[in-house]
């Protein structure tokens, strides 16, 4: 379980850097604390990445709307045009998902070291509530201005 | 004008690297989704560089690398990747990576990750961007 919570901590502390110093969105509340339970709400801007190595899990981040479309803002490079807009929208969760714990890897229980991650999965317009049984089951939520970030981590 | 190949599984990141690439006065001779697209593509274009991501489906970053430094020696692939593993960096440059940029990306870092392969090009900067 120290493991598990280990890994989630350093995923969930990159969230925190990653969108107050990499992103400029200002995060409210400093304190990350990693919570055990059964269920969780995910919302419709949702990405999944396996785990492999010394921790296998599967990892989830899940945005508030808002957060979401401050993130395609912030991320994408240059002018926006309004095709683009829905596509990048759609994308960003996996994408911030990916560098986060690509980037939390080297803080892995173990330095990280063997720590292999799939490519990221969107789940698509999919608002939903997860409730799994006989599993380890950890959540860390970023407050920022502009909504929440939730990690998540299933084993 | 270099011609690059860009290689990442994400759409994002294809489109920021294009903007940032055409910036700094390089031409994005392609895209490629997969290392196994990247290795056609590479056949096809012959570019002057390549920025290849790690972790993509079909075929990763390394796999490609690997493949296209069997019959291309010369070839100029830069790593972009996530993934902050020391060794996952040492097995890039050990099979012949030319540098090696971590995400997020910007267009500095981008920049400096350039010059460093191509000491004799130049490359628009800021300043220059500027005038």
């Amino acid at each position: 379980m120290q493991q598990y919570k280990k890994a989630l901590e350093a995923i969930a502390n990159r969230m925190k850097s990653f969108l107050d110093e990499d992103m400029g969105i200002e995060v409210v509340d400093n304190e990350i604390s990693i919570d055990n339970g059964d269920k969780f709400n995910l919302s419709k801007h949702t990405a999944i990445i396996g785990l492999g190595g010394e921790v296998k899990a599967l990892t989830l981040y899940s945005f508030d709307e808002s957060l979401a479309n401050k993130l395609v803002e912030s991320f994408t490079y240059g002018e926006i045009t309004k095709e683009e807009k829905e596509e990048l929208l759609a994308e960003i969760p996996a994408e911030v998902a990916n560098t986060v714990i690509g980037n939390a890897i080297p803080n892995f229980p173990n330095a990280g070291k063997g720590a292999t991650i799939t490519p990221p999965i969107i789940i698509k317009d999919a608002q939903l509530a997860m409730k799994l049984k006989n599993s380890t089951v950890l959540t860390a939520m970023v407050e920022t201005k502009y909504g929440n970030a939730l990690c998540a981590l299933l084993n | 004008m270099l011609n690059v190949l860009v290689v990442d599984d994400s759409m994002i990141i294809r489109r920021n690297l294009k903007k940032m690439l055409t910036e700094l006065g390089c031409n994005v001779i392609a895209e490629a989704a997969n290392g196994q697209e990247a290795i056609e593509l590479y056949v096809k274009h012959n570019p002057d560089a390549v920025t290849m991501d790690i972790t993509m489906p079909v075929m990763t970053g390394i796999e490609a690398l690997k493949e296209i430094r069997k019959n291309y020696s010369d070839a100029v692939i830069i790593m972009v990747t996530s993934h902050g593993q020391e060794d996952l960096v040492m097995d890039a440059i050990k099979s012949g990576a030319k540098g090696y940029m971590l995400k997020p990306i910007n267009i500095d870092k981008l920049a400096q990750v350039f010059k460093k392969a191509f000491p004799n090009m130049k490359f628009k900067t800021d300043e220059e961007l500027l005038v």
